[in-house]
């Protein structure tokens, strides 16, 4: 017999298949901060044929003109991946950063979109497996980050916010810094973010009619104190509207309250969910949201440099939040890596939520540099012990070190569990197949809300406990996963429309199920 | 052994030695340092042959701040008296003001060697090490201490405290507990425990305990009632924390942690107004903070410019540069040693003296200040004035060739030609390759009428060059 304790311990991943693709940013030094931020992955049914496809963004050099096209790899759904760039009429080939998948004009097919040190871009999926680029008034062209898909403004489409890091001006930083690096803690690195000025982070509206309007200032999402890089969706009052967290670096995290007519109150101070415990700001890089102890409200949980832990906020009602980590166990373990993406998940098919993330430090020099910190680091999972505590689960596949930035969660192989992409900096991504039982999977489509059903609330009740899923794409770091809500078999499901629709659905098997908003019963 | 201790063993024979030593006593005692360090010297005069009197001017001196000429005369005790470990100690404290570390360890090493029952020397080691972050090391000072000595409760907690800095936060739980068991009026000791339990959810309910215990025996210590707070606010106990932080805040209006921790408790339980009015004296705090680190950076962005600038010879924008610099930050040494440069390529040697005096003022363990200054001063035609500012560099780094090179050169200019030849051998010794020293040598002693060893050394810097 196994011992419980090594079940306990063992992550539940195997290597999947090797992609066709070789990221790359900058050159080995990484003598600009952009050349460290990696790039993100996306998982996506592009062509609609029931299994998930990988968009995986590039960054290049940044000498002009030698950017290296991001690549879309369709799967035959048998886990081979064909790369179909070509044909699909994508490669963006700026210095990509993230990526963010919404289908905006609710046509049933997703669109793309793409952030990059330089101009962002929109990629409309013509419904015929190829994609159109197209000027739709979402070209920011500052350094943009992660970004997400949301129905703000309640009128079912969505609409969408853009993370801009900060104004990184290479001659001027030339200029200013000669000799081109900062010290850290005796080494020779790259300079930032400190001291580069802040930009604010942009709000588009979707105006129906294929373009969006930029509402940030309109929509009170206007800041200059801030290095943006990681954002999520969540109605963290519950109260129906989609609030906004951003995880900042260096600064601190900011909170806004959805009034409910698209635009937003800033609560940052007041939610305790803008620095830790201790008042200090952190280096916000990845988020996700979710219910991380079982009382009905989303939690936040925030990666952060290493040296400093990673942040678990619980919810405690009216949008204000508590700093856990320590009292959840997720200190200790976190505080030698620098995080990136992360993910709350519910892995072992119990119904709470697990943890996973990944890490991977910003300065090459740190190897044998005698800090004790290294450039590839493992990647980590928690297994949440019923909302007490997180316990780290080790396997060979998650503990090997590599640089890695970008995280996205789906289904690749058709078995309902959640399978996880990885993105490398200049490396090839990680494909992780989930190992374990088949549990209900529950796809929205909206009628009067967006066509994904984006930011619908699904309760499960089983053992007279409720448990909370919302959907959503983007989350974690650069990254857009599955618009999924996966349970175990649970009694009893609620789903809240973001339009203000309820269904209710009995017990279902594991599986594969969509439910069409308002029909209260499951369609194919 | 105490100054006053030592001073009994000061033979008084002349009456004019007594009066001058008591003098110097009693204006130390009433905090008169100059007049005390002032008489000291004429004792030293005196009485050069005993150690007291160089060690007792050193204390002087490093309550006056005057950290270079303390130096100087600590080193003089110990070369008449090497035996005496509090001469050490001090010497290695002296040292460590320096930002000399590696010399102050070894000179603190030496206090323990001979003085082995006495916990200063390890204390200060321990110290060092745990300053600089070297906790293997400084734990490992005080175990050999404690093997020693296993009933020092103050070295059992200075144990725990250096432990729970590091990853072993189990054995300084133990270790604090064995201190608190032995004494559990240790009100330290019950705090440090508490920080440490509260860093893991196991632990935090006893932390509470150690807090509260803590707190028992010591009340008016405002992170401590902070840390309480913080730890109830964490296990949902915001209620009792609310009050905790508000004790704290009451001791310590600038205790920025406090002011946030209060304000989400608060806004937490519904008191948005009052929380407000905390995290808004939180906020203003931090962008005070930001502004000045702000200003940091820029001055050190200045910093940069300015010495491409020089490098590239714009004299006048060089100056803008580092001026820029010490208004941002007008502690900032380096910025004042590069104007003292700028202006001295500028020919202007009095604006460099006084710029390069600043950049001492500001940083007094810096050796290549006092270099600099003795450059300029050898400059204005200054030659005692350069040769003290090179005695203060050597007495900061007694092993630099480049120091005794400068200073035999600038003796043979003031026409000692002996002690030009002393000082370039030494130079020499230390760095046996380099040929300008080598030249000098030879150059000294053909002034010296030393026939035989100019040649030899005429003929060893040919060989350096590879000319023969």
């Amino acid at each position: 017999m196994i011992p419980l304790v090594a079940l306990w311990l063992e992550a539940p991943f195997l290597l999947g298949p090797r992609l066709d693709f070789q990221h790359r940013s900058g050159g080995p030094e990484k003598t600009y901060i952009v050349e460290t931020m990696g790039s993100g992955v996306a998982l996506l049914d592009y062509d609609s044929d029931a299994d998930l496809d990988l968009y995986l963004v590039n960054a290049g050099s940044l000498a002009p003109f030698a950017g290296a096209p991001d690549r879309l790899f369709r799967n035959d759904g048998s886990l081979g991946f064909e790369d179909v760039t070509r044909e699909a009429g994508l490669g963006d080939d700026g210095f990509g950063q993230g990526v963010a998948v919404g289908d905006v004009d609710n046509d049933g097919d997703p669109d793309l979109y793409v952030t990059s040190y330089g101009p962002n871009g929109l990629y409309r999926n013509n419904g015929d497996g190829t994609f159109t680029a197209v000027v739709a008034g979402v070209e920011d062209s500052r350094w943009s980050a992660s970004a997400a898909f949301a129905d703000v403004d309640g009128d079912g489409f969505l609409d969408l916010y853009v993370c801009n890091y900060l104004d990184f001006d290479r001659e001027l930083l030339d200029r200013l810094i000669p000799q081109r690096f900062c010290e850290w803690k005796g080494l020779r690195v790259n300079c930032g973010p400190r001291g580069f000025p802040h930009v604010s982070g942009a709000l588009f509206r979707n105006r129906r009619d294929g373009t969006f309007e930029d509402r940030t200032a309109a929509a009170g999402l206007e800041t200059l104190d801030a290095y943006a890089l990681g954002a999520v969706f969540s109605d963290l009052d519950l109260d129906g509207h989609p609030d906004l967290y951003v995880a900042s670096d260096s600064t601190g995290n900011l909170v806004f309250l959805n009034r409910g007519d698209g635009t937003f109150e800033d609560r940052s101070l007041l939610s305790g969910a803008a620095f830790s415990h201790a008042g200090e700001a952190q280096a916000g890089m990845g988020v996700d949201s979710g219910d991380v102890n079982g009382d009905g409200l989303p939690d936040l949980v925030v990666t952060n440099f290493s040296d400093d832990y990673d942040t678990l906020y619980l919810n405690q009602g009216g949008l204000t939040f508590l700093d856990s980590s320590d009292l959840l166990g997720l200190a200790v373990p976190t505080l030698p890596y620098l995080g990136w993406s992360v993910v709350l998940e519910d892995f072992d098919g119990d119904f709470d939520l697990d943890l996973f993330k990944v890490n991977g430090h910003v300065y090459p020099q740190v190897d044998g540099s005698g800090t004790g910190e290294s450039f590839r680091q493992p990647m980590q999972l928690f297994w949440n012990d019923e909302g007490r505590g997180f316990r780290e689960a080790t396997s060979s596949v998650l503990a090997e070190p590599r640089a890695a930035r970008g995280a996205s969660v789906g289904d690749l192989d058709g078995d309902t569990d959640p399978d996880v992409v990885v993105s490398v900096l200049d490396a090839e991504p990680v494909v992780l197949l989930h190992q374990g039982s088949p549990v209900v999977s529950l796809s929205l489509v909206g009628r009067t809300s967006n066509r994904d059903g984006i930011g619908a609330k699904v309760w499960a009740e089983s053992s007279g406990r409720k448990w909370l899923r919302e959907i959503r794409r983007a989350r974690g770091y650069l990254s857009s996963g599955e618009p999924v809500a996966r349970f175990p078999e649970a009694d009893r499901l609620t789903i809240e429309w973001p339009g203000g629709t309820r269904d209710e659905l009995g017990r279902l098997p594991p599986g594969f199920h969509v439910l069409l908003e308002g029909e209260g019963k499951l369609t194919n | 052994m105490t100054p006053g201790t030592i001073l009994l063993w000061v033979v008084l024979s002349q009456e004019s030695v007594e009066s001058l030593l008591t003098r110097a006593v009693l204006a130390e005692r009433d905090g008169r340092l100059e007049e005390a360090a002032r008489s000291y010297r004429e004792v030293e005069a005196l009485l050069p042959s005993v150690a007291a009197i160089p060690f007792n001017l050193s204390l002087v001196l490093v309550q006056e701040g005057k950290l270079t000429e303390a130096l100087a005369e600590i080193e003089k005790a110990i070369a008449l008296d090497p035996a005496e470990a509090p001469f050490h100690l001090l010497h290695g404290r002296i040292l460590r003001a320096l930002e000399s570390p590696e010399r102050a360890i070894e000179a603190l090493e030496e206090a323990v060697r001979l003085a082995p029952d006495s916990r200063d020397g390890f204390f200060e080691i321990a110290d060092l090490h745990q300053s600089r972050r070297e906790l293997e090391p400084a734990a490992l000072w005080l175990r050999r201490y404690l093997a020693l000595h296993p009933d020092d409760l103050e070295a059992l907690y200075f144990l725990g405290t250096v432990l729970s800095y590091g990853s072993g936060t189990e054995e300084a739980r133990r270790v604090l507990g064995d201190v608190v068991a032995s004494d559990p009026k240790h009100a330290r000791a019950w705090f440090r425990k508490a920080h440490v339990e509260a860093q893991k959810p196991e632990t935090m309910p006893s932390a509470v305990e150690s807090y509260r215990r803590s707190l028992e025996l010591e009340n008016e210590k405002a992170y401590v009632w902070y840390e309480y707070g913080s730890l109830l606010d964490k296990l949902g106990r915001s209620a009792e924390a609310i009050p905790a932080f508000e004790r704290a805040l009451a001791l310590d209006p600038e205790l920025s942690a406090a002011s946030y921790a209060l304000g989400n408790a608060l806004s937490r339980t519904g008191r948005t107004e009052e929380a407000r009015a905390h995290l808004e004296r939180f906020k203003n705090a931090r962008d005070e903070e930001e502004r000045a680190d702000a200003e940091a950076k820029r001055a050190l962005s200045a910093f940069a410019r300015g010495r491409k600038l020089l490098e590239e010879n714009h004299l006048d924008e060089a100056i803008s540069a580092f001026l820029e610099m010490t208004e941002l930050n007008p502690r900032a040494h380096q910025g004042y040693a590069f104007l003292a440069k700028a202006h001295f390529s500028r020919k202007e040697t009095p604006v460099a003296i006084a710029y390069v005096r600043r950049a001492i003022q500001l940083s007094p363990g810096t050796v290549e200040y006092p270099f600099l200054l003795s450059l300029f001063l050898k400059d204005r035609g200054d030659g005692p004035g350069a040769l003290d500012a090179l005695s203060t560099a050597l007495s900061l780094e007694p092993e630099n060739p480049t120091l005794h090179n400068a200073r035999g050169v600038l003796l043979e200019d003031l026409g000692d030609l002996e002690g030009a030849a002393r000082e370039l051998e030494r130079a020499v010794a230390l760095d046996a390759g380099n040929p300008a020293y080598t030249l000098n040598l030879a150059l000294a002693y053909e002034k010296l009428g030393l026939a035989d060893k100019a040649q030899a050394s005429f003929s060893r810097y040919r060989e350096q060059l590879g000319l023969r």
